[in-house]
């Protein structure tokens, strides 16, 4: 069973989804939780200091990474299990063929 | 005859009547009159929008049952005003004020009662004493006076302890107590609405929760309604320094318990919206900085390793390219069973345990974020609002203990029957292994040969134990807060929180980045790696990410193809 394409597929469709309605978001969360670990690391009120700002720049790299990553397996998985149904008739059908021959 | 004379006694007034119906329909608006000069066209402008004064609660008034003095046609002359009033409006002239003071005036007119609450309140005490900067009138919290309409104070739903109207309200308070110029010059304290958002009262109130408390249900005096239920009074704010306020020493246990049944002292030191920094106990200032540095380092070393990584791999794709080196059919046809269905079906409940805790969990705390609130409304929305998604996030909690415990009873058993393989007990040469593939990912050559878990997969599962002692045990404290803080000191609740919202980020930004791109999305790998359904890994994947098992293996059984 080849469960590569299909998979690949849903992976792209699932990190096609993120761009379209998650990408901002991640961002969002993935800066705020910057913002919460510089208000950790270097106090509060946070300042907007070069090292406050590069934690941010990171956290919202990671937000975006993170979700990006969440969307393409979940998309990888999903297009997996269409691919298995899809080949589940093919394979039934092909079953008694095999028995007779 | 008869019917003639019946027909027409009946026509008659019911003629009479239509002809009177557009007559009433065309009654000109005894504001017209007014409206022809002082109409506004803009919000903020001077005058009145007649479309919503119209929508207003107060649309069936006349202009002079407010403006009692002025007399039409104008121009208007205002009639003096003596006593109390006057020093009301020369001092709030004197101060600036942005909001009009005799519309407050105006207002106690009908709601003297109301008026007199706010005079009593911290809110009414610039109008009576020395005050730096000037204090709300009813329009700074109502909006324009010309445009107050229902809603703030909707009646709360079956269940709900407060107003619907939570947000609104405390958007009303942020007016004033957000804005950095005001708080300066009146001298308060800056951070309060910081600290409130950052709170889970805050989170749940700007995610729209109708049983989430605003400013004023803790701040405002408590009185009792019709019913002898105790209700905040939003007009009568007390300062926290009064011993009379809610939140004032020894009312604070009583004003939580309003909700939280049972709630102690410890308990209401910890919903109190402080900078840690500021806690009477120095430990979750401690643990805040502690683990902030520790998920940052964290998440930095492994993001650092992901990009070498990727690096590598793609260096190594191209070499094999160069070199002719395809894909052996045979391996990828050859599996060996790597996991058996146990702990397969412990992964899958972490798995769907984590990611509904992270989609239930996170949303509520990004919504401390004044950009990411709508966001997160939207997201817990899914879930029934932020309640529905605190019920889904307590499921899957039981659903990673579940997992934990089932774990632990399969090392147990396992350990009982003498065949526990302690592969994963990290050792010496996982240090070798650290060391040899930071040189590989750097400057080539040959990749270690990895036994049955790399010391990234042996990372992984000891972080879960980690994990799961952080989070379900602080998770315990944050499910029941009452509990806890009777036989728990303050501290434990207040650092609970802080090391639950540090934990989270760090597993989860750990779990999506580095753990789903060394099982899943490695160029290696990609799309999948399949062991986490069917238990089994191709003979070309073992050898490629874990060769010493794979020469081991070959080594045992003389054959190239275990």
């Amino acid at each position: 069973m080849n469960r590569k394409t299909p998979s690949i597929i849903g992976a792209a469709v699932g990190l096609a989804l993120f761009l379209a309605i998650a990408l901002l978001p991640a961002l969002l969360y993935g800066g705020y939780a910057g913002v919460l670990l510089a208000g950790g690391i270097f106090g509060t009120p946070v300042q907007p200091t070069f090292l406050v700002r590069s934690l941010i720049m990171f956290g919202m790299v990671m937000g975006a990474l993170g979700v990006g990553s969440l969307f393409a397996v979940g998309g990888a998985v999903a297009g997996a299990a269409v691919g298995v149904l899809a080949e589940t008739p093919a394979r039934r059908a092909a079953a008694p063929a095999a028995t007779k021959s | 005859m008869k019917t003639l004379l019946l027909s027409l006694l009946l026509t008659f007034p019911m003629a009479a009547a239509a002809a009177d119906a557009p007559a009433k329909a065309a009654a000109p608006d005894p504001n017209q009159a007014c409206f022809d000069c002082h109409v506004a066209s803009k919000p903020g402008e001077v005058g009145v929008r007649p479309a919503e004064f119209g929508k207003s609660v107060h649309a069936s008034f006349g202009c002079t049952d407010c403006h009692a003095d002025y007399q039409a046609p104008g121009p208007h002359e205002l009639a003096p005003l003596t006593g109390a009033d006057a020093a009301l409006v020369a001092r709030s002239e004197a101060l600036k004020a942005s909001t009009a003071p005799r519309a407050y005036l105006a207002c106690g007119n009908c709601h003297a009662e109301v008026v007199e609450q706010v005079a009593a309140s911290v809110h009414g005490k610039w109008a009576k004493g020395d005050a730096k900067v000037a204090g709300p009138t009813c329009a700074s919290c109502h909006g324009s006076v010309h445009e107050i309409v229902k809603g703030v104070a909707t009646p709360a739903p079956a269940g709900a302890t407060f107003a619907t109207g939570a947000r609104a309200i405390s958007e009303r308070c942020e007016k004033c107590h957000a804005d950095p110029a005001y708080v300066e010059k009146a001298g308060l304290k800056g951070d309060v609405v910081v600290t409130f958002h950052d709170s889970i009262h805050g989170r749940l109130v700007n995610t729209g929760s109708a049983l989430a408390p605003a400013c004023a249900d803790c701040h405002g005096a408590a009185e009792k309604d019709g019913k002898g239920v105790l209700r905040p009074n939003a007009h009568k704010i007390l300062a926290k320094t009064d011993p009379a306020s809610p939140v004032a020493g020894k009312n604070r246990a009583g004003t939580c318990g309003r909700c939280h049944a049972g709630a102690n002292d410890n308990f209401a030191k910890l919903v109190a919206h402080n900078d840690p920094a500021h806690s009477e106990s120095k430990i979750p200032h401690f643990l805040h900085v502690v683990f902030s540095w520790l998920a940052a380092l964290t998440l930095i070393f492994f993001a650092g390793h992901v990009a070498l990584d990727l690096f590598a791999e793609i260096r190594h794709k191209v070499r094999m390219r160069k070199a002719g080196h395809g894909h052996d059919p045979a391996k990828e046809s050859q599996f060996v069973q790597r996991f058996d269905l146990h702990q397969r079906a412990q992964h899958w409940l972490m798995l769907v345990g984590v990611i509904l805790l992270g989609v239930t969990g996170w949303p509520l705390r990004g919504a401390g974020s004044p950009e990411a609130i709508e966001t997160s409304r939207k997201i817990l929305g899914l879930f029934g609002g932020p309640h529905g998604a605190a019920l889904l996030h307590r499921i899957a909690a039981v659903m990673i203990i579940i997992s934990g415990g089932y774990h632990l009873l399969y090392l147990v058993l396992h350990g009982a029957r003498r065949t526990l393989a302690f592969s994963m007990l990290p050792g010496p040469r996982d240090v070798g292994e650290i060391r040899d593939n930071i040189r590989y990912m750097l400057a080539g050559g040959d990749r270690p040969a990895y036994g049955k878990y790399s010391y990234l997969e042996k990372f992984d599962y000891w972080a879960v134990f980690w994990g799961m002692i952080m989070m379900v045990g602080t998770g315990f404290v944050l499910w029941f807060p009452v509990f806890f803080a009777t036989y728990a000191p303050h501290w434990l609740l207040t650092s609970a929180q802080i090391i639950h919202g540090e934990e989270a980020t760090l597993a989860l930004l750990f779990l999506f980045v580095v753990h789903f791109y060394n099982a899943h999305l490695k160029p290696s790998i990609f799309p999948m790696n399949w062991v986490w359904l069917t238990g089994k890994m191709s003979h070309a994947m073992l050898e490629e990410e874990h060769r010493g098992q794979y020469e081991e293996l070959v080594e045992k059984k003389k054959d190239p193809h275990p």
